[in-house]
């Protein structure tokens, strides 16, 4: 098994692995410096996509990103998920392995979404204490996500950047810092995404996610079915000038568009980056 | 798990099944536990939830089930799988499996259990959405198991690729399946005199599909249980005169190992090995 990373390695600029790329990765070795994979599609025994997974590993690195560790949920920690992926983990040897600071249900039910968890006392030392359990059991420390939000709890005692820094801090994990839904929660909630961005302790962070959401008109849709909008690239911008080198990547996960498509934005993604992280140092 | 055990039933997990039980049941008020805004009121916001569930579910059934989903259009196939999700909410880690029971559900649901062919069409598509991603295996190439000696035959048994399946089949499923495929009109759906049997299995990463005739299907069968070849054999005899049974079986093997289906055999007489 790889040895986990203790400072943060620059990864440089990334995107999620799909398989509609598959091909054209293996035939045309793109200029992508990285790939994240959702976890669970890899979660199976064989074919396909564990085989282009290896064969995509052996030229690039790889970190693994899960939908289902459930770290805010009630139900008692699914170990058979968390030993499914420390096996995955320990064939193609991510860099790190990233889920979401969210709950996805309860009374065993899987409801596949990224539920918002209230920002109390009470969830928080929730949370970290389960962070303890996964951190040791996968003998690493874990990135957790800020998710996109519609709804917020009337028992909520904080922000939820307080909520975010408490937990990384308090159980000692990493951040996966998503700008898209940083701008979504705070168009969706009324507050200010760059207030949120300057109480993110900076020393957590060592992922962003960048990705395209739908403007409904009364709420924004965390959908990543478009293109990156000039106000998350501004919030970008501005956290990598504050974080410095995070290694920074586009999510596409629907209307998915040729591999080219996606390097064009990739390269907008490189050239802001790269630009605020000097400026950064 | 939780850090207070003397209090199983938070306020987070009566919170947490509240925000569920909404979810689950569309027609269920949301709780009472969201803030309103100028923007938009808490029931608005958890809607937006209630809608991306059931629209997640349906599309991963889609993805699993996409000629029958062809066969029966979009709103007519969203209608069953929002029924199907009321049945048989997703109790495991990855979305994959959510589908398994579809099968089965509409084999037995009421609104579904009159038109037994679209259970058949969901059988069948799950068979090829397992054998794509099932473990893989080494075949036995057709040297290995010609080297076997003669009088070691009786005893041999097999053991089938991990990403084969087996479906039995009382329509004409495969053939309204390639139309569906090919994104053509489909035949109608015909009822078979008898059962056939189907094979799908992978192959280079490929998924193959072929049926079996009765005498093939019978030695498969058998050999799929468990059974050793002379068994085999002799439950063929009713089938084929007795001189050609050992042959014919052979060359059923034989087909099947080119094909690449068996990952294992033994011929010990005293093991009692299982597939």
């Amino acid at each position: 098994m790889n040895t986990p990373p203790k400072a943060r390695p620059f990864l440089g600029f990334g995107l999620g692995l799909r398989k509609e790329h598959y091909e054209a990765i293996l035939q045309g070795q793109p200029t992508v410096d990285w790939f994240e994979i959702l976890t669970e599609n890899y979660l199976v025994e064989g074919g396909k996509p564990l085989h282009y997974l290896e064969r995509i590993r052996a030229d690039y690195p790889i970190v693994m990103h899960g939908v289902s560790l459930s770290i805010g949920g009630t139900d008692p920690l699914n170990f058979d998920y968390l030993h499914q992926v420390k096996a995955l983990a320990d064939r193609i040897e991510p860099v790190w392995i990233s889920d979401h600071l969210c709950w996805t249900g309860v009374d065993g039910l899987n409801l596949h979404d990224l539920l918002p968890l209230p920002y109390t006392e009470e969830a928080l030392d929730h949370v970290v204490h389960r962070v303890g359990q996964v951190q040791e059991f996968l003998g690493r420390r874990i990135l957790l996500e800020n998710v996109s939000s519609y709804v917020s709890y009337a028992d909520s005692e904080m922000s939820e950047w307080e909520f975010l820094a408490g937990v990384a801090e308090t159980a000692d994990c990493l951040i996966l810092l998503d700008l898209n839904n940083i701008y979504v929660s705070a168009r969706n909630h009324g507050f200010d995404p760059y207030d949120y961005l300057n109480h993110v302790p900076e020393k957590r962070v060592w992922q962003f996610h960048l990705a395209g959401h739908f403007d409904r008109g009364d709420l924004l849709i965390d959908t990543h079915d478009r293109t990156v909008i000039d106000e998350v690239w501004g919030l970008y911008e501005a956290a990598a000038v504050r974080f410095g080198t995070v290694s920074t990547m586009i999510e596409r996960d629907d209307d998915i568009p040729p591999l080219e498509v996606l390097m064009k934005e990739l390269n907008r993604a490189r050239r802001i980056g790269e630009q605020a992280m000097r400026e950064a140092a | 798990m939780n850090r207070h055990p003397s209090r199983p039933t938070s306020s987070l997990a009566e919170l947490q099944r509240r925000f569920q039980a909404y979810l689950l049941n569309p027609s269920a008020n949301p709780p009472a536990a969201f803030r309103d805004d100028g923007r938009a009121s808490g029931a608005q916001r958890a809607e937006v939830y209630a809608e991306a569930y059931r629209l997640r579910l349906v599309e991963a059934l889609a993805a699993d089930y996409p000629a029958l989903r062809a066969l029966l259009g979009e709103n007519d196939f969203a209608h069953l799988g929002r029924t199907y999700a009321e049945a048989h909410p997703s109790r495991s880690a990855s979305i994959r499996w959510f589908g398994r029971h579809l099968g089965r559900f509409l084999q037995d649901d009421s609104e579904y259990r009159e038109r037994p062919e679209l259970a058949e069409l969901a059988a069948f598509e799950w068979a090829l959405s397992e054998a794509f991603d099932a473990a893989e295996a080494p075949a036995v190439s057709p040297e290995a198991l010609a080297a076997l000696p003669a009088a070691r035959w009786p005893d041999l048994r097999l053991r089938f690729h991990p990403a084969l399946r087996r479906v039995k089949l009382r329509f004409n499923i495969p053939e309204v399946w390639q139309a569906l495929n090919q994104k053509a009109s489909p035949p109608p759906f015909e009822a078979l005199d008898s059962p056939q049997t189907w094979i799908v299995w992978r192959s280079d990463l490929k998924l193959f599909f072929r049926n079996l005739n009765l005498s093939e299907a019978q030695a498969f069968d058998a050999l799929y249980q468990g059974l050793h070849f002379a068994e085999v054999c002799e439950g063929l005899c009713d089938r084929l005169p007795a001189e050609n049974v050992a042959a014919t079986a052979a060359g059923f093997l034989a087909h099947w190992l080119t094909e690449g289906w068996i990952a294992a055999f033994e011929a010990d007489p005293e093991s009692s090995a299982t597939n």
